[in-house]
């Protein structure tokens, strides 16, 4: 296997002048053509790791990190239009200027990164309006976002980000924000478009279903960190992390409600602890229903079922096996 | 955006109707009889019978709401009772130095005010900040009389860089009529510019925030070219919206600063005329305001077309 495409090692972000700690320590590769969906709760830092990429956290944020290289080139200190990647946000109602028109907002995400003249400029931006299947590019170029229908107004924001032939695409739940319908449309076009262009893309989302949909990859983050990572097969099947197991238990249990064999299972007790609070050993300790009295204090080990999947957490799959037995 | 603006010049119509009607009624609701109102303190009953029988006083209350807006819309306003002048000649006389002291005033307000509260926003919580809003805090609270005559003495008495009181016509050079107007437009823009600068900075800083920032940076926008290409439009709306309403309210709002600087505006002509019960010159007056104000309001709606597409086509904001 060739290098993979990014790679981050002990990412460390910390807000408020470094104050609190946000992301402790995150390590994740990704390669060329994959798509690696980030998973977790609301404030469990997927967001935030995506930022750090981006280089668009506060400026009162502290980056600290092993390795951060995008193509063997270390991201820390590179400037923003210079680095091989762009993001697609979550709100595409609010994510785009209502006052430029898509045109001139095309034009500006190529023209920032290549010294390209007006006429190659304009000719890509109707390329790149076809790609993403926007009907009629040539009238919606002066049209303004609050003409467009919110699926239309993503088009646009992926349009604006692959005009810039992106190795990494990073998506910061993008379908969060639309319709059901649209959302399958913009989850599909992802992947025609990574097809297309062999882009590796970063996908943020909470919601299973989409990482069921869209993952090569997974990484479950929890309180800052990556307490599971693997193929998506593999970790559906086969979640080595409790809290995994609950994530998918939580939205199982909804989809299979009526199901013959009756198995409820609860959601998760508890809520995410507060971001910068000290935490000696394992952060989900508290809501684990396996935690024994050293997950409390020391860090949980990690541990490898295959060459690709792992988990922070020694105890889960041998109380389990013990569980197996003893029915 | 034809809709847009026919929509909005119909939308002035009831206003000035409602407008019309209170000053007209102005007169009616005093107590008493409006003749011996209008004839003062000292006429004789001769005088009152025959200022009821020139103002169709003895009419009916609609006929003489008729009759006067007909007078109106010929631009007769009637007579002064004090000097006996018609209104309209007294009013399109005080009017100059009035308009052209809101004039200044607003435009030097709106160039200083603007960069500096775009740049507050840009250093807010640093040092930048707080020099620019502790500046439009000191300058809002200074009373204009006081600033008034603290510039005159410094700039037209101790250095004699600038007439100490008094207005030049337009008529009689540009730069006159300038330099006549320096010091109560510094008065004057110190009070403005604070409330603009103030106003800018809190707009841009809501706009600074936005999503759509973030994409910019995202795609790696420069600082200059955030501010100028994707937040100034943005905060065109609330900036136009302060700067149109206060040049209006400047208008009726400069009585001090002309008694301060002597200067024969529109602002003493009205408090003159309250003063001396000149009741159809204060009609006159209110009239001719309310007519500006909602003149600019219409301008600044219109303006808004410039900045938002949104509202110029009609969508929903």
């Amino acid at each position: 296997m060739t290098d993979p495409l990014l790679e981050v090692r002990d990412l460390r972000v910390a807000m408020n002048s470094g104050r609190t700690q946000v992301l402790r320590g995150v390590d994740f590769d990704l390669a060329e053509g994959r798509t690696l969906c980030l998973v977790g709760e609301s404030g469990s830092g997927k967001s935030v790791t995506a930022a750090a990429l981006m280089d668009l956290l506060p400026p009162h944020a502290r980056i600290d990190a092993a390795t951060m290289t995008l193509g063997g080139r270390p991201l820390a200190g590179m400037r923003r239009a210079a680095r091989d990647m762009a993001m697609i946000f979550q709100d595409p109602m609010t994510s785009l200027n209502p006052v430029l028109t898509i045109g001139y907002q095309l034009r500006e995400a190529l023209q920032l990164k290549e010294r390209v003249s007006n006429d190659v400029a304009h000719a890509r931006v109707l390329d790149v309006m076809r790609q993403v299947r926007i009907p009629d590019p040539a009238t919606r170029l002066a049209a303004y976002p609050h003409q467009l229908s919110g699926g239309m107004r993503q088009r646009v924001m992926i349009a604006m980000a692959l005009i810039r032939r992106p190795r990494l695409l990073i998506a910061d739940e993008p379908t969060t924000a639309l319709d059901v319908t649209v959302q399958a449309q913009i989850l599909w076009l992802l992947q025609e478009l990574q097809r297309e262009t062999g882009t590796a893309i970063l996908f943020i989302t909470h919601d299973l279903g989409v990482v069921a949909e869209i993952a090569h990859d997974v990484a479950v983050m929890y309180a800052g960190r990556i307490v599971e990572r693997g193929p998506v097969g593999e970790i559906f099947r086969d979640p080595a992390h409790p809290y995994t197991a609950g994530l998918m238990a939580a939205t199982l249990d909804h989809r299979t409600a009526n199901d013959a064999r009756g198995e409820r299972l609860v959601e998760l007790p508890g809520t995410v602890p507060v971001a910068g609070e000290a935490i000696p050993g394992c952060a989900f300790a508290p809501r684990c229903a396996y935690a024994v009295a050293a997950c409390a204090t020391t860090p949980p080990e990690w541990r490898s079922l295959t060459r690709a999947h792992g988990a922070a957490c020694p105890h889960f799959r041998a109380q389990q096996m013990a569980e197996g037995i003893a029915r | 955006m034809a809709r847009f603006l026919l929509w909005r010049l119909l939308s002035t119509v009831p206003v000035m109707l409602t407008v019309l009607v209170v000053i007209f009624l102005l007169l009616h609701l005093g107590p008493g009889d409006p003749a011996a109102t209008l004839a003062g303190d000292n006429a004789t009953p001769e005088q009152i019978a025959s200022i009821r029988a020139r103002l169709h006083l003895d009419q009916p209350l609609i006929v003489q709401f008729a009759i006067y807006l007909r007078q109106v819309l010929s631009f007769d306003l009637g007579v002064s009772v004090f000097s006996n002048r018609p209104v309209t000649t007294l009013i399109l006389q005080r009017a100059e130095p009035t308009l052209m002291l809101a004039t200044t005033t607003t435009l030097l307000s709106v160039i200083v005010a603007v960069p500096a509260g775009i740049y507050a926003a840009k250093r807010v919580g640093r040092f930048g900040d707080y020099v620019v809003m502790g500046l439009s805090a000191i300058a809002f609270s200074v009373p204009v009389f006081v600033l008034g005559y603290l510039l005159m003495q410094s700039f037209a008495i101790s250095l004699r860089w600038l007439p100490v009181q008094g207005y030049r016509p337009l008529s009689a050079g540009l730069m006159a009529c300038l330099t006549s107007l320096t010091l109560p437009t510094l008065a004057l823009t110190c009070l403005f510019a604070a409330l603009v600068a103030r106003i800018t900075r809190a707009t841009m800083l809501d706009v600074l925030a936005q999503d759509y920032i973030r994409t910019a940076r995202a795609k790696g926008a420069g600082r200059f070219r955030i501010l100028i290409v994707h937040a100034l439009k943005n905060i065109g709306v609330p900036v136009v919206t302060v700067v149109g309403t206060s040049f209006a309210a400047l208008l009726g709002g400069v009585v001090v600063t002309e008694s301060v600087f002597n200067i024969p505006g529109a602002g003493r002509l009205t408090v003159e005329a309250i003063l001396t019960r000149d009741y159809p010159v204060v009609q006159g007056v209110m009239l001719v305001f309310a007519v500006i104000l909602v003149g600019v309001n219409l301008l600044v709606d219109l303006s808004y077309t410039l900045f938002d597409p949104r509202i110029r086509h009609g969508g929903a904001r």
